[in-house]
């Protein structure tokens, strides 16, 4: 795999902390392409950004933004990235349009036209005090404060995290807005599968710090299917199977390889064979319980 | 560097003026307060988890270190120069009265500040030190035995300066080891493991 022009290259990435490890993580994401990074609490989610945004010194490995080493006394590679955590580290005393002021301050490519629009359109009271914002306008601010100065790679780690679901509909409609018109690259972490059915071209899945799969979403939704069926045999080990119920001779399989699955319960002279599709959400529950949970009853 | 002192000097302005007014006023023991201040403003840049803010800005790892040591520092150069400022000018008042000068004289002050400074620095390199350790014991020893290392060089050029010397020998001298303490916090901060704890 070609590494050259890539909005980020990740290269034998590995971080390890007491009782964790992430890695070997190897991934390539392309300008303006939008990847959700899945997995449940602990995957290596955060700890992946944050090796790419610069906040945790990997242990091994390397990362690239747009070819440039992420390297701590370099800047160069900052000024393609915008970074959004849980926290933020505001100026809490100061206001909200004070603080996008001074971050501003710092970006040589910040438009403070931008960053009205953007204002305007989350509704974000600027003249409101960071530490008095409510914790979705905290997002707002820190969402406007990542994108003021057009960075070509976006790095949102659980953007919405704790937020309602009113607010969480709020940032992403206006994210979805201002990521549309743009070319940025995107990799979006979040355990909250709805926000990235949403957003995301692709999906990677990690889970114990190790990268599992990586997908486009429409491919997954095209390939997984729950197949029910009757059949008076064993069907624990059909194709592209990864759970499997069975009571009598009725069984319902959920298969990430639709056509596979389908060809043999042809060929093994299955009945009533009714398919459906499944969510991205349910697909990705089943990738990341793993292929060890076919059970017969 | 200096766009994120100027930030923490904005943001602290406050506290700053009431801090300075009180080391203009007490001397010497407003410098110990100037000092105990930048500290503490610091920490409490810190609560409010600063470097998330500060780490993904197009600045530099050694910038944000540097800022880091360079804030506690000019709370108490200021401080220093508000209270040698006043000192010199009660000196220069009395002489002119023919009281002759008080024992608080700019150059006593000076000198006073200077060793404070050499111990701000020393405990922001032992916090690093803390953080950068993580808790893991024979890294914090090592890290203890580079700080109980530091100490002994400095009593020792302290004494010896002091013996073979003058006051602004020593008061050199300990401003080359603040300066190396300096470079030791920015080191420690630019190879900290992570800058997402605490």
């Amino acid at each position: 795999m070609s590494f050259d022009g890539l909005a980020i290259s990740l290269r034998g990435l590995e971080k390890r902390y007491p009782g964790f490890a992430l890695g070997p993580v190897d991934l390539a994401i392309e300008p303006g392409t939008v990847v959700g990074l899945v997995g449940p609490n602990g995957a290596g989610k955060t700890t992946t950004l944050n090796c790419i945004g610069g906040l945790v010194a990997p242990d091994a490995g390397t990362v690239e933004i747009y070819g440039r080493p992420n390297r701590p006394d370099d800047t160069t590679w900052k000024h393609d990235v915008g970074y959004v955590g849980e926290e933020h580290g505001f100026y809490g005393r100061w206001t909200a349009e004070k603080n996008l002021r001074v971050i501003g301050g710092l970006h040589r490519t910040w438009s403070d036209q931008r960053v009205r629009r953007m204002i305007e359109r989350f509704e974000l009271p600027p003249a409101t005090r960071a530490m008095d914002l409510s914790k979705g306008n905290r997002t707002k601010l820190a969402l406007i404060a990542a994108l003021g100065h057009s960075p070509r790679l976006l790095l949102l780690d659980e953007p919405t995290s704790g937020l309602d679901p009113l607010v969480r509909n709020e940032v992403l409609d206006v994210l979805w807005e201002i990521l549309e018109d743009g070319e940025a690259a995107i990799l979006y972490s979040t355990h909250v599968l709805s926000d990235i059915s949403r957003l995301a071209d692709e999906l990677v899945f990690l889970r114990q710090g190790q990268n599992l799969l990586r997908s486009e979403k429409e491919a997954l939704s095209e390939s997984w299917r729950r197949i029910s069926f009757r059949l008076d045999a064993d069907a624990a080990t059909l194709a592209g199977t990864v759970d499997h119920k069975r009571v009598g001779i009725e069984h319902q399989v959920i298969s990430s390889d639709q056509e596979s699955t389908l060809q043999q319960l042809n060929e093994l002279g299955a009945e009533n064979i009714e398919e459906s599709r499944m969510t991205i959400d349910e697909i990705a529950v089943e990738i990341l319980r793993g292929k060890d949970h076919v059970e017969s009853r | 560097m200096w766009n994120l002192v100027r930030l923490s000097l904005a943001y602290h302005w406050k506290t700053l003026l009431v801090v300075w007014i009180i080391a203009a006023l007490l001397s010497k023991l407003g410098l110990v307060i100037s000092a105990i201040v930048g500290v503490a403003l610091l920490s409490a840049e810190d609560k409010e988890r600063r470097l998330l803010l500060h780490l993904p800005l197009p600045v530099t790892r050694a910038q944000v270190g540097l800022s880091r040591v360079v804030f506690p520092a000019m709370v108490l150069g200021v401080g220093t120069a508000a209270s040698a400022l006043l000192a010199g000018l009660s000196s220069a008042i009395l002489v002119g009265v023919g009281a002759g000068p008080t024992a608080n004289s700019a150059w006593n002050v000076l000198f006073f500040a200077t060793m404070l400074m050499y111990l701000l620095q020393l405990l922001l390199t032992m916090g690093e030190l803390q953080v950068w350790t993580g808790g893991r014991f024979l890294r914090t020893l090592m890290g203890g035995a580079a700080v109980v290392l530091l100490l002994g060089i400095a009593t020792l050029t302290w004494i010896a300066v002091a013996m073979f010397g003058s006051y602004l020998w020593v008061a050199l001298g300990t401003a080359g080891l603040t300066l190396g303490l300096m470079g030791l916090t920015v080191s420690l901060f630019r190879r900290r493991p992570s800058f997402t704890s605490g």
